[in-house]
């Protein structure tokens, strides 16, 4: 009798190196060598994409607790909002500070400068610092956890009580991911624009009403910031969750991961903010 | 029951296992040893569809389980359970927590449900109190249990065991060979452990397979291997290395 010959290693397969994500019983196996430079950077953007497909394909329909959701939202937000808002914070001053200095030396009228500070941050420095910050925060916890269990045989372990860690593990941090980066964004936000406006009352002695002048900002604006807040609420979690499921190789594999995880997602988000504004200018013209 | 019919599979470029084929009956307590890294955890890992092999097939109650898609993986994983060497317990969560994980997963119960199921298969094993404990709180012996009893909520048939013993002093390897023997062997489970813990293999196996330099040195009864003349097999058995 011929035995039947193995499978040749899918496409998600050789993504995922170590074992598949998709958990369909292609090879699990780590390649004999893994690919470095720009083919490994195609394999892990590829990786994420499984792995975002497979994730949002679950969103809806996934057996996991629904409790589980609202556990991870609590534990990324609360335990983010505070660094959040002082960051944010000094962010705002700063901006402040450093814009109505320079109007000061160049036109000598600043009072534009809190209507174009609530502009920039509706558009882009809430949504896109804060997403850094949680990059920072929430994706380096999520791929230290998922990577810790990827080295110690847990997600196996997972797959051996029939349950799928993408279900188990991913569903949960997106849809927690989503909650935690849309309220930060606004609480960030609002603490940056309260802290700016601090600054010009105290340093500048402009007048509150000045400051808080919304002419400039427009639903588009909203629009952007708070797409740009649900893209980086997605992103952080795939991004970190692909770093973490494919983990190896002990403690110092978790720490590699983690590194991976804050730099990517933070790449992603400088990436995707540009993407964003680029394709709202060219389709909206804004 | 499980049967590895011309099994080949290299690792990292190496070649690990070469047409090794046996099969294993229903109830029986099947047990695999060999040295370190002869891929003993490598043969029990592709009957769960973890790894695959480079060629051969493994049938699992005549399904193949090279063939199997993810649903079915999902469905011989209920049927098939495995306990890992080191227990991988969850530790995010309570020993509870843990048993009634697969329970909660694949049976979509309601928590409180799930644990009430989940305490009964603590109870069996004498672990009850451990329930609200965090596994990271147990030793080596105690997280086992927990492990076994998580496999056991889904009723499988099949049990398979990495190093059970391994970590474990002697009065607990001992504790674990009664519970294969006694309740997992009276529930018909058909059971496959991986060891180096020779005394553990005589007292509980029905049939031993050796395997040495990725091929099946010795297959048969224990009571042939404690006869078997072969010189690795004995070096194995007396732990004496060759020199």
């Amino acid at each position: 009798m011929t035995p039947p010959s193995r499978p040749k290693l899918s496409l998600r397969a050789s993504l995922f190196g170590r074992f598949s994500l998709a958990d369909t019983g292609h090879d699990l196996r780590p390649l004999p060598q893994q690919p470095k430079g720009p083919i490994s950077m195609v394999m892990r953007l590829g990786a994420m994409g499984v792995l975002l497909g497979r994730t949002t394909r679950l969103v809806f329909s996934a057996r996991t607790d629904k409790g589980d959701t609202l556990r991870l939202a609590h534990k990324f937000a609360n335990g983010s909002a505070v660094f959040i808002v002082v960051a944010m914070s000094f962010v705002g001053m700063i901006m402040v500070y450093q814009s109505t200095v320079q109007l000061n030396r160049a036109v000598g009228d600043t009072q534009l400068v809190g209507a174009a500070f609530l502009k920039l941050l509706v558009r882009v420095l809430g949504p896109t610092v804060i997403g850094m910050l949680i990059a920072c925060r929430i994706g380096a916890g999520i791929a230290a956890e998922i990577a810790a269990m990827a080295v110690t045989d847990q997600l196996d372990a997972l797959r051996l009580c029939a349950a799928d860690p993408i279900e188990v593990l991913m569903v949960p941090r997106l849809r927690a991911g989503i909650i935690a980066a849309l309220s930060l964004v606004i609480i960030g936000s609002c603490a940056s624009a309260l802290a700016g406006m601090t600054t010009g009352v105290v340093l500048f002695s402009m007048s509150p009403s000045t400051f808080w002048n919304f002419e400039l900002i427009d639903n588009a604006d909203l629009v952007q910031g708070i797409a740009k807040a649900f893209v980086y609420g997605v992103t952080v979690p795939i991004v970190a969750g692909a770093v973490g499921l494919s983990a190896r190789g002990g403690a110092a594999g978790v720490g590699r991961a983690t590194t991976d995880a804050v730099v990517g997602c933070s790449f992603a988000i400088v990436v995707l903010d540009s993407l964003i504004s680029l394709m709202s200018h060219v389709v909206a013209g804004l | 029951m499980i049967e590895y019919d011309r099994v080949s599979i290299s690792l990292g470029g190496q070649p690990v296992l070469r047409d090794i084929s046996f099969s294993i009956e229903a109830g029986e307590i099947f047990c695999i040893i060999g040295k370190s890294g002869v891929g003993k955890s490598v043969m029990i890992k592709q009957l769960v569809g973890l790894l695959r092999p480079d060629s051969g097939a493994i049938r699992f109650e005549g399904q193949d389980v090279c063939g199997m898609d993810e649903r079915g993986l999902m469905a011989l994983r209920r049927e098939c359970g495995m306990v890992f060497q080191q227990a991988t317990l969850f530790d995010s969560m309570t020993c509870l927590e843990n048993v009634a994980l697969p329970l909660r997963v694949h049976y979509d119960l309601p928590e409180h449900r799930a644990q009430e199921r989940a305490m009964g298969y603590l109870a069996q094993l004498g672990v009850s109190h451990l329930a609200e404990r965090e596994p990271a709180a147990l030793g080596p012996g105690l997280r086992k249990l927990v492990a076994i009893a998580r496999t056991m909520t889904l009723q499988p048939k099949a049990l398979l065991f990495d190093e059970p013993t391994t970590g474990l002093d002697p009065l607990a390897a001992r504790k674990f060979d009664k519970l294969v023997k006694g309740p997992l062997a009276r529930a018909g489970i058909t059971q496959v452990v991986v060891s180096h813990d020779v005394r553990s293999v005589f007292d509980i196996a029905d049939r031993v397979v050796m395997l040495h330099e990725g091929e099946v040195r010795f297959l048969g009864t224990s009571g042939e291997l404690s006869e078997c003349e072969d010189r690795v097999v004995r070096g194995f058995i007396e732990g004496k290395p060759e020199l």
